[in-house]
């Protein structure tokens, strides 16, 4: 333990399992700002060249590609992905970073083919495992299919501490104290946690709407 | 931008409905960027996107190849970060050992004397704000000073902005003191028995004044420290 921490549990002033604990927790925020950062690179190399097309590909196209499988069926998917991301590229000047992440840009591209694909099959939505999505489907249905794989897939990215306090707050309504109460971490952090969590929720779920 | 109730709303919505399978997804088949590449190459040929050309996009009916380098190195790993992270931290390290263990440790004379600088910046940092600010790491009359500036930002009230140094290694903390709003840079005393060389990069965060001495995690700037 350094001795800036020794000092304070001498003084008990500080919470030396939880100051252990936090500054382990700084390394995963650490990871998770360079997974920030490498989404963010992403987004700013994505409308420059096709170069950054191929690096949204081999970042998000698997995203993509299983949110098409869901609902046109593998043997479609490919093709679906393929043309979500030429008619990314052709509409690239659209995609404002500051409206959101590229990811859900592309969701919200993906959501209108899809429907476009099954619209012209003259059929409606027809999910490839009926368990996961309510019958009978919808539009609605493309689009809460939609936000779940993209709030998956923002979760992923968050630190394990981050997800818990946002759930707390968020799907239980804690209040901050709570979640402090509850975690065992201090409410400084829970704060900022909860703030960072929401903003990366949030960012990954609002490009889509005008795609 | 959407309001934050309408996507609050969505994201309760959607974690309440989620699924484990929302989480995992098929691999795309590895010749599958051909077609994307295909087209997009001939639309770069066109006048619409000037800063196609040369782009490296494989030929039609061509394997595309690995991608580039730093595209390849953009694809998220499996485990996340954190490998990144480790690596990045043992660079720092290394870099600091090897390079800056003699400069760091020099006896000054009573002339202020330049033993390293940090250029920092929000870059990277999750929430954070754009900024930058600098460090510098003076010896002053046999004693270890760093001045510190951060002109973006100010503390807003009921926060006070804190100066750390981060041992990369370790993810250690050591607190120097905070900053005081100002034209010039804020001067904090470096105790002898701080390593530098290991406690190498300084990092500045905004602080809550709810009485918990620990890091909030909420930080603004961040720099390695590079000897003179």
């Amino acid at each position: 333990m350094p001795a800036l921490a020794h000092a304070r549990a001498a003084r008990g002033y500080g919470r030396p399992v939880l100051e252990g604990a936090h500054r382990r927790d700084v390394s995963r925020e650490d990871a998770t700002s360079l997974s920030d950062e490498r989404d963010r690179r992403v987004e700013q190399l994505f409308a420059s060249s096709p170069d950054g097309l191929h690096a949204a590909w081999s970042t998000y196209g698997d995203v993509i590609h299983g949110f098409c499988a869901r609902l046109v069926g593998p043997d479609r998917a490919v093709d679906a992905t393929q043309e979500v991301f030429i008619a990314a590229w052709r509409s690239r000047d659209r995609y404002d970073p500051q409206r959101g992440a590229l990811v859900g840009w592309l969701m919200g591209i993906a959501r209108n083919k899809v429907l476009g694909v099954l619209r012209s099959d003259g059929r409606r939505p027809t999910p490839a495992d009926p368990a996961t999505l309510t019958l009978p489907p919808s539009p609605d249905d493309v689009e809460r299919l939609a936000d779940r794989i993209l709030l998956a897939h923002a979760l992923d990215a968050l630190p394990p501490r981050t997800r818990t306090a946002v759930q707390l707050s968020v799907m239980e309504g804690r209040t901050h104290q709570e979640v402090a109460d509850v975690t065992g971490v201090p409410l400084g952090t829970v704060k900022s946690d909860i703030r960072r969590g929401l903003l990366r929720l949030r960012r990954a779920m609002e490009a889509g709407t005008d795609a | 931008m959407p309001d934050h109730d309408h996507v609050d709303d969505r994201i309760r919505r959607a974690w309440a409905d989620l699924a484990p399978e929302d989480g995992t997804h098929p691999p795309l088949p590895a010749t599958a960027w051909d077609r994307v590449a295909r087209e997009v190459a001939d639309e770069a040929a066109g006048p619409a996107d000037p800063a196609a050309s040369g782009t490296g996009l494989s030929a039609p009916g061509t394997d595309p190849g690995p991608p580039a380098a730093d595209t390849t190195s953009l694809r998220r790993p499996p485990s996340g970060g954190r490998s990144v992270l480790l690596v990045a931290a043992v660079l720092l390290l290394v870099l600091a050992v090897t390079g800056g263990v003699a400069a760091l440790g020099a006896i000054g004379s009573d002339d202020p004397t330049l033993a390293a600088e940090a250029a920092l910046s929000s870059e990277g940092l999750t929430g954070a704000e754009p900024a930058t600010g600098r460090a510098e790491l003076l010896r002053v009359d046999e004693r270890r000073v760093l001045d510190v500036s951060v002109p973006d930002v100010r503390a807003a009230d009921g926060t006070v902005l804190e100066v750390w140094l981060i041992d990369p290694a370790s993810d250690g903390l050591q607190s120097l003191g905070t900053i005081v709003d100002g034209d010039g840079p804020t001067r904090l005393p470096v105790p002898d028995a701080i390593d530098v060389a290991r406690f190498s990069v300084v990092d500045v965060s905004v602080e809550p004044l709810d009485g918990d001495p620990s890091h909030s995690a909420d930080s603004v700037v961040r720099g390695p420290l590079a000897p003179t």
